[in-house]
């Protein structure tokens, strides 16, 4: 992948996919009266005659406004002096106090024409002057516009590059002239805060016992994420009823907005909300433009969106039925077919669509009960087995509460089946903590040579593996570590960095190849040190030896007692 | 850092300026001091309603009061940082002029400001505009305190706002 600098075609594509009043424009061709007229007369202003004429302006269509971004931010156009794009960017702010939206254009245009005269030069060292002045215009006349999420976009990519650069040049000036954005970003960010708040507060008032209600709904969000309890307790409608508290649905509400690019079955739940009552989502614009967008290739599972024959549709309706009640014999016919389709064509591909996916043809088609519970339990293994996956691939992304979904439903009517559960409960918990296990040897009781030696081998591919781990949690550190990694490098282009070990995916084949080497390791201390090799090997602990541990009189500080590793 | 021993500055004096920190827990300590001390039940409600429901039930507490704001109008009286702000000094400043609750407010505010952690960032006017508007006294220590003045106050600021 080629690492373009250009951020013009990133920012038109932002404004017409996730931001209403310019969804709008592209969706009916172009900006209302009042914006056209503030355009008209902002460019009609004498200063400006040589970009008006040069740009053939004001644009009234979306296709135009897009076209001449993208041609000044390639540089092709060359309308170019500095001093005035400058001026029709401090201007803009001006235009802001009568039409925001007609300003962010403006200010944008501003922004493409320096961008496009930089070309590659964009992010060279030391920053260029413009990194002050253009990106900023963009981002407050956006966030004045209410266009939060383009706001967003530009001033987190303003506020990456100028970080890594005060780290890069040692600029205390950097970090000053910087200010501006962290406090835009600020602004921003609460205003997010308050859209998220406002759907929050009128998703409580749609979880009353009064008909209609969305307390279906919102126990097939909590079902979907993962949360059971709460699901039933939503499913619940004696009185009193419960509701879920304000914080608690702020949390359901920001969690889902930033899954659902990548989680259809929580989208389609969510759509089913659309134009019904009690709430009216399209009221809450700037959420309402995230949830309906369409997140083409996000996950296989949006393939068969493409098809026509829409597994998530399916997924949200048939889960919601079964959260008021018993589902329609026509519903379960239609989710035997959903689950035939997906296991022909998606199957492992998408392990976490699939693993909800039997989680909810258990509890709609097992008709038997003990043969349901059988199926819960394989259902814990297929879920501890996914989450050992992900963590030894230092996946970190924070969908894996999903997979608590069947240890709700473990039957714990019988001694034997509550020792079960707990066993089951540690070797998932064991399976989330497989990474931090490993990295801490369990103490060695004797040693000869050649267990030196393969101890040698085994603190060489841990600190591999530590290096591999610390590149998967890049995304998920504070920003500035984050550029290191993306864009922020100067001139860097992936193709010339072939052996980039920055590389998300190299740092995640990486890890593979790590954990097959240490199991290969830990095979071979076997015939050493067999002791060592099985707590390696299998780090579980389970209910007697847990029972063991707290009964005994013995205290031993023998750390090889404690929690132990593998 | 003030010092224990140091005489606490006047906040009622430098309402105008306070910085958004300062200024945003002096409006939670006022709302939460007002919510607590009235019989009303639901007060409390307000101290927690975002800006879009609180923007709806001004518009209506506003309509009742003879002012006619639009939705446009309501959402920038409970969301715009000038505004609120405004709207913010203008309140408190009617209530200070009554010892009683001022003092009380005052205690309120310095015991958030010895807390460690709190997070009082935003300037959320519109809890205590609407508390303001919607009761018309509360009791505290035995002593009536009328919000005739802070509701006059309130709603001359938001015409002038308004250029009505």
């Amino acid at each position: 992948m080629v690492v373009q600098p250009g951020l013009v075609d990133d920012l038109q594509w932002w404004l017409g996919s996730f931001d209403t009043t310019f969804i709008e424009w592209r969706r009916v061709g172009g900006p209302a009266d009042r914006t056209r007229a503030a355009l008209s007369w902002f460019w009609d202003r004498s200063e400006f005659r040589i970009i008006r004429e040069a740009l053939a302006l004001p644009h009234f269509d979306w296709a135009e406004i897009v076209d001449c971004l993208l041609a000044l931010g390639s540089g092709s156009s060359h309308e170019w002096t500095r001093e005035l794009w400058v001026e029709v960017a401090n201007a803009s702010e001006r235009l802001a106090e009568r039409d925001a939206a007609a300003a962010a254009i403006v200010a944008l245009y501003a922004f493409a024409a320096w961008e496009g005269a930089l070309g590659e030069d964009l992010l060279n060292d030391p920053p260029d002057d413009g990194w002050y002045i253009f990106p900023l215009h963009v981002g407050r006349n956006l966030f004045a516009a209410d266009a939060v999420w383009t706001s967003q976009f530009i001033v987190n990519r303003a506020n990456e590059f100028l970080e890594y650069a005060s780290i890069r040049l040692s600029g205390q000036h950097i970090r000053a002239r910087s200010i501006p954005y962290t406090e835009l970003a600020a602004h921003v960010a609460r205003r997010i805060d308050e859209y998220v708040a406002d759907l929050a507060w009128d998703l409580q008032v749609a979880c009353g016992p009064e008909i209609p209600n969305f307390r279906a709904e919102l126990a097939a969000m909590f079902w979907t994420l993962g949360d059971v309890p709460r699901a039933e307790l939503l499913k619940d409608t004696r009185e009193p009823v419960y509701k879920p508290s304000l914080q608690t649905l702020k949390e359901l509400v920001a969690v889902s907005i930033s899954r659902i690019p990548m989680d259809p079955f929580l989208q389609y739940i969510w759509l089913e909300l659309k134009d019904r009552q009690p709430i009216d989502l399209r009221q809450h614009s700037a959420l309402f433009a995230l949830i309906n967008n369409f997140y083409e290739g996000s996950s296989p599972v949006s393939l068969f969106e493409v098809w026509g024959g829409s597994l998530s549709k399916a997924y949200a309706r048939i889960l919601i039925a079964s959260m008021r009640g018993p589902v329609a014999d026509e519903d379960r016919v239609k989710l035997r077919e959903a689950w035939s389709l997906f296991y022909e064509i998606i199957a492992d591909r998408d392990p976490l669509s699939e693993f909800r996916l039997a989680g909810l043809c258990n509890l709609v088609l097992t008709d038997d009960a003990q043969q349901r519970t059988l199926i819960w339990h394989d259902l814990t293994r297929v879920a501890s087995r996914l989450l050992a996956t992900l963590t030894a691939e230092s996946d970190f992304t924070p969908y894996h509460c999903c997979l608590m979904l069947p240890f709700y439903y473990l039957e714990d009517q019988s001694l034997e089946s509550e020792v079960s559960a707990a066993n089951a409960l540690e070797h998932h918990r064991s399976g989330g903590l497989l990474y931090h296990l490993a990295l801490v040897p369990p103490r060695v009781r004797t040693a000869n040579e050649p267990m030196w030696n393969l101890l040698g081998e085994e603190a060489t591919l841990l600190y591999a593996l530590r290096g591999s781990h610390f590149v998967r949690l890049i995304p998920h550190l504070p920003r500035h570590y984050q550029v290191i990694e993306t864009w922020g490098l100067p001139g860097s282009r992936e193709e010339e960095r072939p052996d980039n070990l920055l590389n998300d995916e190299t740092a995640k084949q990486a890890l593979r190849d790590t954990w097959t080497q240490l199991s290969d390791l830990w095979a071979r201390m076997f015939e050493v040190e067999p002791d060592y090799a099985h707590r390696r090997k299998y780090p579980y602990a389970d209910v007697e030896a847990f029972t063991e541990a707290l009964t005994t009189d013995e205290i031993s500080l023998d750390p090889s007692i404690a929690p132990t590793p593998p | 850092m003030n010092n224990a021993n140091e005489e606490p500055v006047d906040i009622w004096g430098r309402l105008d300026d306070l910085d958004d920190a300062e200024l945003a827990m002096l409006v939670e300590a006022a709302a939460s001091v007002i919510a607590d001390n009235t019989n009303e039940a639901g007060a409390r409600i307000y101290l927690e309603m975002p800006p879009r429901p609180a923007g709806q039930i001004l518009k209506s507490t506003l309509a009742d009061a003879g002012v006619a704001v639009d939705d446009e109008e309501a959402a920038e009286l409970v969301r715009d940082e000038v505004v609120t702000r405004q709207l913010a000094v203008h309140v408190l400043r009617s209530l200070a002029q009554q010892p009683v609750i001022a003092a009380e407010i005052e205690v309120a505010y310095r015991a958030r400001q010895r807390m460690l952690v709190i997070d009082a960032g935003v300037i959320s006017a519109a809890a205590l505009l609407l508390l303001v508007l919607k009761l018309k006294r509360v009791k505290i220590g035995g002593v009536d305190v009328s919000f005739y003045d802070a509701r006059q106050s309130a709603l001359d600021s938001i015409r002038r706002m308004l250029g009505m």
